[in-house]
C-alpha cells in the first residue's frame, strides 16, 4: 500500500534516521518521528497514520509497548514492533498479541519491508 | 528372697536331720526304760509270789505238823489247846489257830481264838476234807475282831486216810500287808495281793480301807487271768499311773502277787537328757545363725547390696559409680566387683565417646547453613535445626509433633500425605534420593523456594525422612539477574548492531569513494566507541561535558592546544546525551576539520558552555565558534553530519541546534534541557 502513512517511533536517532530514508524511498508517506511516547501520541492525533514502527524500549520513561498500546486502542494504528529482546520477554510482554509482525534487530532493509507491507496488506 | 533368709533356711535344713535324730533317741530311750521297767515289774511280783508261795508253804507244814499232834486226831480239846498254843509261841505272825472236828464244830481255839463254832459251811472246811489236802479260803471278813483274814484248812488224817480233823489257821491280812512291806521296793512302787475276783487282799504301802475292795477295772482282772503273767499299764488306787507286773502263787491258783513300777519317773532322766541335747543344739543352731548372718551380712549381703547401689547408680545414670568392698566380701565377689567397676569405665569411655561425638553431630546439625527436618512415616515433625525455625518462621515447639505439610502452600498442602503414603506403598522415589526445587509456606503466609534434598533412615525398625531445606531465594533473583543480565546484554548488543547498521547505512548517502566511506564510518564508530569508553569509566553513571569535547578534539586536532577554547560550566551528562553529543561534536569537528577553522594552521575553535536556569527547568547552552579559517557558505545539500547535528538533539534529547554559516567560521549553538 504506497503511500500508507507510517509512523516512526524509535528512542534511537540513527535507527529512526534509517527507517525515515528506507520508507520515503520506498514511497511511503512519514507521519512523523517520535523518540518518546509524549510526541508519538501527539504526532498519532495530528497525522492519523495507517502504521506505527515502534521499538520495544523497555525503560521507566520511554515504554515502547505501552506507547504501542495506546496506539493501537485509541487511534487504531497497526503496530510493527522492532526489538533487541531475545523471544522469551517478546513473549511475556504480550508482543504478539499487540504487533501485526515483529523485526528483530538488526533487520535487513528487505525483512522490515517486507514487515510494514505485510503489516498494510 | 534375701541372702540371709537363704542361709537361715540352709541352716535349719541343715540342723532338721539333728532334731530327727534327737526326737528318736528320746523316743527309742523312753521305749527301751519303759521295757525296762515292765521287765522289773515282772520279776518283782514272781519275786513277791514265790515269796508269798514260801510263805504259804511254811504255814502248811506247820498245820501239817499240828495235824500229827494225839490231841487233835483225838479231838481232846484242853490237850489241843495247850499243844497249839505252845505252837504259836514260835509264830507270832499267826492270827490264830485252832481245829474243828470233821463236822465242822471247833474244839480247839489254840489261846488266840476269836473264831466261829462252826464251820462246817466253809467251802475251804468242805475242800479240805474232800481233797485231804491244804485249802486257803478267800477273804473273810467278819470274826469277833472283824479284821480281814484269811484262813488255812488242813485235814489230820488217820491210819486209813479217814479225816479225824481239820486244823484251821487264821492269817491277818494286815499282817500280810506289814510282811509285803518288808519286801525291797524302788521309790513310788507298790505291792500287793489280789485274789481271781480282783480283790486286794493286801498292800505295801499299807492301804487299810482299800483291802477287800475291788481296786482294779474288769478289764485288767481278765486279763491277768488269762495271762496269768506279764505287765499292764494302769492307774493305782492313789491315782498314779505305773506299769503293774503280776504272777500267779504257785500254792494257791486264785492268788496273784502284782507289783507296780511308776514309770513316768523313770522317764524323766531321758526327757531331761532330750531337753538339754535340744537346748544345746537350739543355743548351737542359734549361734551358727547369727555367726552365718554374720558372715553371709559380712561376706556376701553387704558387698552385694554394695555391687546392688552401684548398679542401680549407674541405671540412674550415674557412670562414674564404682563399687569399693574394702576387706569385706568373698574373693568371687571382689573379682565381680572388679568386673564391673571395668564394665563400668568402658561404659563412661563409650558413653563419653558417644557423648563427644553427638555434641560434634548436633553442632554441625545446630550450625548448618540448611534447614534438616527429620519427620516419621506418618509426616510428623520429630526433630528440626535452629536453621528451620528461622527459614520458616516457626518456633521449635509449634513444629515438633505437627505435619510436616504446615510448611507447604497448595497444592502440595493437600497431597503431602499422599505423596508419603505412595512412596511408602511402591517405594517410587519422586524426590527422595533426588532432590528438587520446590516452594515452601513461611509462618506469616509467604512463599520461598527452596532446594530440598530428602535422605531415608531406619531406626529400630522405624522408617524416618530427613530433609535439608536450602533457602534459594538469593539464588533465584541472581538467576532472575542473571537472566535479564544476559537478556539486557543481547538486547543492548542488538541496538548497537541495529545502531551500527543505520549508521553504516546513512553514511553510505554522502561519500564517494569506498576508502571515503571506510574513513567516515570508522571515524563515527570510533566517537561512538570513545563516548562508550568515557560512559564505562563511570560505570555508565554518565561523563563529564568537557572530557567528551576535549576526547573529540585530541582525536582530530592532536596536542594543538590553541586550536580548542573551551571554556564554561562543566556538568556531567547522562549516558544518553553523551553518546548523542559526543556524535554531534564529532561530526561538528570532522566538518571543521575537513572544511572550516581546523583546516588551516592558524584556525580555531570556541566552545562556551553554561547553564541557563529558568522556572521551567534548567538547560545547557553550548556554542561552537569557528574563526581563523577559510570562508565557509552553507553547502548545497545537507550531509549526513549536517542531518546528526541539526536533528539528533531534538530527537533524542528534545533539545535543539542550530548553524549558522558567519564570515569568520560555521557556528553553531546547542540547547538541551536538563531534566
Amino acid at each position: 500500500m504506497k503511500g500508507a502513512a507510517i509512523l516512526i517511533v524509535q528512542d534511537d536517532f540513527l535507527e529512526a534516521e534509517r527507517l525515515r530514508v528506507l520508507l520515503e524511498q520506498a514511497g511511503y508517506t512519514i507521519a512523523g518521528i517520535a523518540g518518546r511516547t509524549a510526541p508519538a501520541m501527539q504526532l498519532a492525533t495530528q497525522h492519523h497514520p495507517d502504521l506505527a514502527i515502534i521499538d520495544m524500549m523497555l525503560e521507566i520513561d520511554v515504554d515502547g509497548i505501552r506507547t504501542a498500546t495506546a496506539l493501537a486502542r485509541q487511534h487504531g494504528v497497526k503496530i510493527l514492533v522492532t526489538t533487541g529482546f531475545p523471544d522469551s520477554i517478546i513473549k511475556a510482554e504480550g508482543v504478539p498479541e499487540l504487533a501485526c509482525a515483529i523485526a528483530r534487530k538488526p533487520y535487513t532493509d528487505e525483512e522490515i519491508l517486507a514487515a510494514v507491507a505485510a503489516c498494510l496488506a | 528372697m534375701r541372702i540371709s533368709v537363704r542361709l537361715l533356711i540352709l541352716l535349719v535344713v541343715a540342723a532338721l536331720p539333728i532334731f530327727a535324730l534327737q526326737v528318736h533317741g528320746l523316743l527309742e530311750g523312753r521305749e527301751e526304760r519303759k521295757a525296762k521297767i515292765a521287765q522289773r515289774a515282772l520279776d518283782l511280783a514272781r519275786l513277791a509270789a514265790a515269796q508269798q508261795d514260801q510263805f504259804i508253804e511254811g504255814a502248811r507244814h506247820l498245820l501239817a505238823a499240828a495235824a500229827q499232834f494225839p490231841e487233835v486226831q483225838n479231838l481232846d480239846a484242853a490237850g489241843c489247846d495247850s499243844r497249839i498254843t505252845d505252837l504259836l509261841k514260835h509264830f507270832p505272825i499267826i492270827t490264830g489257830m485252832g481245829a474243828v472236828a470233821p463236822d465242822g464244830v471247833r474244839f480247839c481255839t489254840g489261846g488266840r481264838g476269836e473264831a466261829e463254832a462252826s464251820i462246817a459251811d466253809q467251802a475251804y472246811f468242805q475242800e479240805a476234807v474232800r481233797r485231804r489236802s491244804l485249802a486257803i479260803s478267800g477273804l473273810i471278813l467278819g470274826g469277833r475282831s472283824g479284821v480281814p483274814r484269811i484262813d488255812f484248812a488242813y485235814p489230820a488224817l488217820g491210819g486209813a486216810r479217814e479225816v479225824r480233823a481239820v486244823v484251821v489257821l487264821a492269817y491277818s491280812l494286815e499282817r500280810l500287808s506289814e510282811s509285803l512291806s518288808a519286801t525291797p521296793l524302788p521309790a513310788g512302787a507298790t505291792i500287793s495281793l489280789v485274789d481271781g475276783s480282783g480283790i486286794l487282799l493286801a498292800r505295801a504301802p499299807p492301804a487299810p480301807e482299800s483291802i477287800g475292795q475291788v481296786v482294779r477295772e474288769s478289764a485288767f482282772t481278765r486279763t491277768m487271768l488269762d495271762r496269768r503273767q506279764g505287765v499292764l499299764e494302769s492307774v493305782g488306787i492313789d491315782g498314779m499311773e505305773r506299769l503293774h507286773g503280776f504272777a500267779p502263787l504257785l500254792t494257791s491258783a486264785d492268788l496273784f502277787a502284782v507289783v507296780g513300777l511308776p514309770w513316768r519317773a523313770a522317764f524323766h532322766e531321758a526327757d531331761r537328757m532330750f531337753w538339754r541335747d535340744v537346748i544345746v543344739t537350739a543355743v548351737s543352731f542359734v549361734l551358727a545363725a547369727l555367726v552365718a548372718l554374720l558372715i553371709g551380712e559380712h561376706w556376701i549381703s553387704r558387698p552385694v547390696a554394695t555391687l546392688e547401689q552401684v548398679v542401680d547408680r549407674m541405671e540412674s545414670g550415674d557412670l562414674s559409680a564404682r563399687a569399693r568392698l574394702g576387706r569385706r566380701g568373698s574373693p568371687e565377689l571382689h573379682r565381680l566387683a572388679a568386673s564391673f567397676n571395668d564394665m563400668a569405665s568402658s561404659l563412661q569411655a563409650r558413653q563419653a565417646a558417644l557423648q563427644a561425638s553427638e555434641a560434634r553431630l548436633r553442632a554441625v546439625v545446630d550450625t548448618a547453613a540448611d534447614g534438616i527436618i527429620t519427620i516419621n512415616r506418618q509426616g510428623m515433625i520429630e526433630s528440626v535445626n535452629p536453621e528451620v525455625e528461622r527459614l520458616l518462621g516457626y518456633g521449635r515447639d509449634e513444629l515438633i509433633g505437627q505435619n510436616v505439610r504446615m510448611l507447604m502452600p497448595s497444592p502440595d498442602y493437600e497431597r503431602h500425605d499422599e505423596y508419603l503414603a505412595r512412596y511408602l506403598r511402591t517405594g517410587e522415589a519422586q524426590i527422595i534420593g533426588i532432590g528438587r526445587e520446590v516452594t515452601g509456606r513461611h509462618k506469616d503466609g509467604s512463599r520461598l523456594p527452596l532446594f530440598l534434598s530428602i535422605g531415608e533412615f531406619s531406626l529400630e525398625g522405624e522408617r524416618f525422612f530427613t530433609g535439608i531445606v536450602r533457602d534459594i531465594t538469593e539464588r533465584k533473583r541472581f538467576e532472575e539477574r542473571q537472566r535479564l543480565l544476559v537478556a539486557e546484554i543481547d538486547h543492548r548488543a542488538k541496538n548497537l548492531l541495529a545502531t551500527i547498521q543505520a549508521m553504516a547505512l546513512l553514511t553510505g548517502s554522502d561519500t564517494g569513494s569506498v576508502r571515503d566511506y571506510a574513513e567516515t564510518l570508522i571515524g563515527r564508530l570510533q566517537a561512538m566507541a570513545r563516548a562508550h569508553d568515557l560512559l564505562a569509566r563511570d560505570k555508565w553513571q554518565g561523563a563529564r561535558l568537557h572530557d567528551l569535547i576535549e576526547g573529540e578534539f585530541a582525536a582530530y586536532v592532536g596536542a594543538d592546544a590553541d586550536a580548542l577554547a573551551l571554556s564554561g560550566d562543566d556538568l556531567l551528562l547522562s549516558p544518553r546525551a553523551a553518546q548523542t553529543l559526543s556524535l554531534v561534536f564529532h561530526e561538528l569537528t570532522t566538518n571543521a576539520a575537513k572544511y572550516g577553522a581546523l583546516s588551516v594552521p592558524h584556525g580555531r575553535v570556541t566552545i562556551r558552555s553554561s547553564i541557563e536556569r529558568a522556572p521551567t527547568g534548567d538547560s545547557l547552552l553550548l556554542t561552537w565558534t569557528e574563526s581563523g579559517g577559510p570562508e565557509v557558505a552553507a553547502p548545497e545539500r545537507s550531509g549526513f553530519g549536517t542531518v546528526v547535528i541539526q536533528r539528533s538533539i531534538g530527537h533524542d534529547l528534545d533539545g535543539s541546534a542550530t548553524i549558522e554559516f558567519e564570515r569568520d567560521g560555521l557556528r553553531c549553538d546547542i540547547r538541551v534541557p536538563l531534566s
